[in-house]
């Protein structure tokens, strides 16, 4: 019980202190003659470390991380628009050599920037969040991301880029939002459980080295395989990205221009650029998402790479205060 | 006016004669003030001496943490020791008790 408490009241101390001292204040506070009167200086002492650490640069620092990521969804659309100009071109050159075929435009068109920003998210959303105690909220980056999105599509006249009617881009990137969200919980549940079979899988769930736990075990007993964790998450990113293009054409079309038949194909169709169904809205996604599927897509990329990021090891507490005792 | 708070000192007077790690620095300073020093208040001073470079802590033995006195911090002791005899002296001078 005392060590419990000793090692909860460590945790209120700011991070770069417990790292350096939680195990030596958590074995004195374990071993104390006055437990109530050193739990208080425990707490009082940790109180005042967040107060000394607080200052304006390092909020300055923190929003400068908030406002760079709600300029992410911006930066994706211009990059991509560019990116796509370059696919085009490089197919107008082509011709000069001989017949081209139109996949090899489209391939060049969604290829191009695909293969550039797809890796470049998972690189930035793995690097991005290091030592920054927000970033392990869930909610936090799809919100600034949302947040960004939702300020591109308010551009007057360049907002079409990310979709022709504001309201549905606004609705598309609300539920994209709320389903990012709710993978990022589902994950930190799964991975919480995910049963480590190997030193690279289990490098890929938690981000370290099977040493670096806490008991130096690896965590054999879970129940969920690390390759189930990445196929449920790829395959929730890609109902939560559908969902939203769904909700984007079923608020600006009719039910009848956009039938339910069609709609679960509309977001896959869309990123490969494809118009294609007998409804309205099959015949004219291109026209009316535009970049949409293609931002939402890179920002989902690099939110769930922000999601399994490598994390610090945890700080080490004692797990018998006897052993701290002095001789 | 010294830089070094009451607690900061008392672990430099306590870490004078050799290092020593938080639980035997605890106990010393009790001897020497009659009052024991709390984790939050010893690991205060602690983590400011480290970062000032006037203590540093040495290897782990035995899952316990010593700290010892760096050339700068036994002068810093030194220097701000000397002040304090010089402060006391010319008080009870004032006072006329010596």
């Amino acid at each position: 019980m005392r060590d419990q408490l000793a090692r909860a009241a460590v945790r209120l101390y700011p991070r770069h202190v417990r790292d350096r001292y939680g195990e030596e204040i958590s074995g004195l506070l374990a071993a104390s003659h006055a437990p109530g009167r050193d739990l208080l200086n425990v707490v009082w002492w940790a109180v005042g470390e967040h107060v000394a650490a607080f200052s304006f640069s390092r909020l300055a620092r923190a929003v400068l991380r908030l406002a760079g990521l709600a300029l992410l969804p911006l930066v994706t659309a211009a990059a991509w628009l560019m990116l796509s100009t370059v696919g085009l071109i490089i197919g107008r050159v082509s011709i000069v050599f001989g017949e081209v075929a139109e996949a090899w435009f489209l391939a060049l068109y969604f290829g191009v920037p695909a293969a550039v920003l797809v890796p470049l998210a998972v690189v930035a959303g793995r690097r991005w969040g290091r030592g920054w105690p927000a970033a392990r909220s869930v909610v936090l980056v799809p919100a600034c991301l949302a947040a960004g999105a939702v300020g591109v599509v308010s551009i007057p006249q360049a907002g079409v880029v990310m979709g022709e009617r504001w309201q549905g881009s606004a609705a598309a990137i609300g539920v994209w939002f709320a389903g990012l969200v709710a993978v990022g919980i589902g994950y930190r549940w799964m991975s919480g459980r995910a049963q480590v079979a190997s030193g690279i899988g289990y490098r890929w769930m938690s981000g370290r080295a099977p040493a670096a736990e806490p008991d130096g075990e690896r965590r054999m007993s879970r129940r969920v395989p690390g390759w189930l964790v990445w196929v449920c998450l790829a395959v929730a990113a890609f109902v939560v990205l559908d969902v939203a293009h769904v909700v984007y054409l079923r608020s600006v079309f009719t039910g009848t221009q956009a039938p339910w038949a069609e709609a679960p194909l509309w977001f896959p169709l869309a990123l490969v650029g494809q118009d294609s169904g007998d409804s309205l809205a099959g015949r004219s996604l291109l026209d009316t998402l535009k970049a949409l599927p293609h931002v939402l897509t890179v920002m989902t990329v690099f939110t769930l790479a922000w999601f399994k990021r490598p994390r610090p090891a945890p700080t080490g507490v004692v797990k018998n205060s006897q052993d701290l005792v002095a001789a | 006016m010294s830089d070094l708070s009451e607690p900061a000192m008392l672990v430099l007077i306590s870490l004078a004669d050799g290092p020593k790690h938080g639980y035997a620095m605890q106990d010393d300073i009790a001897e020497l003030t009659g009052e024991r020093p709390g984790p939050g208040t010893l690991y205060g001073a602690i983590r400011r001496l480290e970062d000032g470079g006037l203590i540093v802590a040495l290897p782990e033995r035995e899952r316990r943490k010593p700290y010892e006195l760096t050339g700068a911090g036994r002068r810093a002791l030194q220097a701000e020791l000397r002040r304090m005899r010089e402060l006391a002296r010319t008080g009870l001078r004032r006072l006329a008790v010596v």
